[in-house]
């Protein structure tokens, strides 16, 4: 599988906000990324989803532009970029919806031995809302990531 | 016959280019989807604490 992703991401000087362009079956969707800082001073919610007409996240929305595992790719990649800046940072996620929390969890168990080499994965389980590492075949509520120490030996 | 291999891409082998855009500025503090994290801080006050790592 190639990963193909969006060129052209702009990302706001704070490094907070990141937006590309979807371009698809349905045109150009503008589409926006936030990380938005929660009551925990460590803890970072990502936000994504097209950007309205009133200029807010709209994550509700299912675009199906045809370029899913592209947009993914590009939310992953921006990520990365992010937890590069910013290594102290856990970043939490969640779908809305049953099914965008289950294409999360598939993304991640089908990259997951790739994914687990930068990032510390953890999953919040539904039925008891207990912290655990990721493992494929969860019963998922939301994601916790944040970038791997990684030690140089010399 | 002969056996296809896919060979699956490394997704960290992937360059993003990013161009910061000061006209980005005036997004800073603004909450972009409060429903969400409203939920992501109903699911840090359920939690004592995050894996020390």
């Amino acid at each position: 599988m190639k990963h193909d992703l969006y060129p052209g991401v702009v990302a706001s000087p704070d490094f907070n906000f990141f937006e590309f362009i979807s371009v698809g079956r349905k045109g150009n969707i503008p589409k926006r990324i936030a990380f938005e800082p929660t009551k925990w001073s460590n803890v970072f919610n990502l936000a994504f989803g097209d950007i309205t007409e009133d200029d807010q996240i709209d994550d509700l929305n299912i675009s199906d532009n045809g370029d899913r595992n592209k947009v993914l790719v590009t939310v992953v990649k921006v990520v990365e970029t992010y937890t590069e800046k910013f290594p102290d940072r856990w970043i939490y996620f969640a779908g809305n919806t049953e099914h965008k929390t289950r294409l999360y969890r598939m993304a991640i168990s089908l990259n997951l031995e790739e994914l687990s080499e930068k990032f510390e994965i953890y999953a919040e389980l539904k039925e008891n809302e207990a912290i655990v590492p990721f493992e494929k075949g969860l019963n998922i509520k939301g994601f916790f990531v944040k970038r791997k120490f990684i030690k140089f030996e010399i | 016959m002969k056996k296809v291999v896919k060979k699956k891409g490394k997704l960290f082998d992937v360059k993003l280019n990013i161009t910061i855009d000061e006209k980005l500025s005036y997004l800073a503090g603004k909450v972009q989807a409060p429903r969400k994290l409203e939920l992501a801080n109903a699911s840090l006050d359920r939690i004592k604490s995050l894996p020390k790592v």
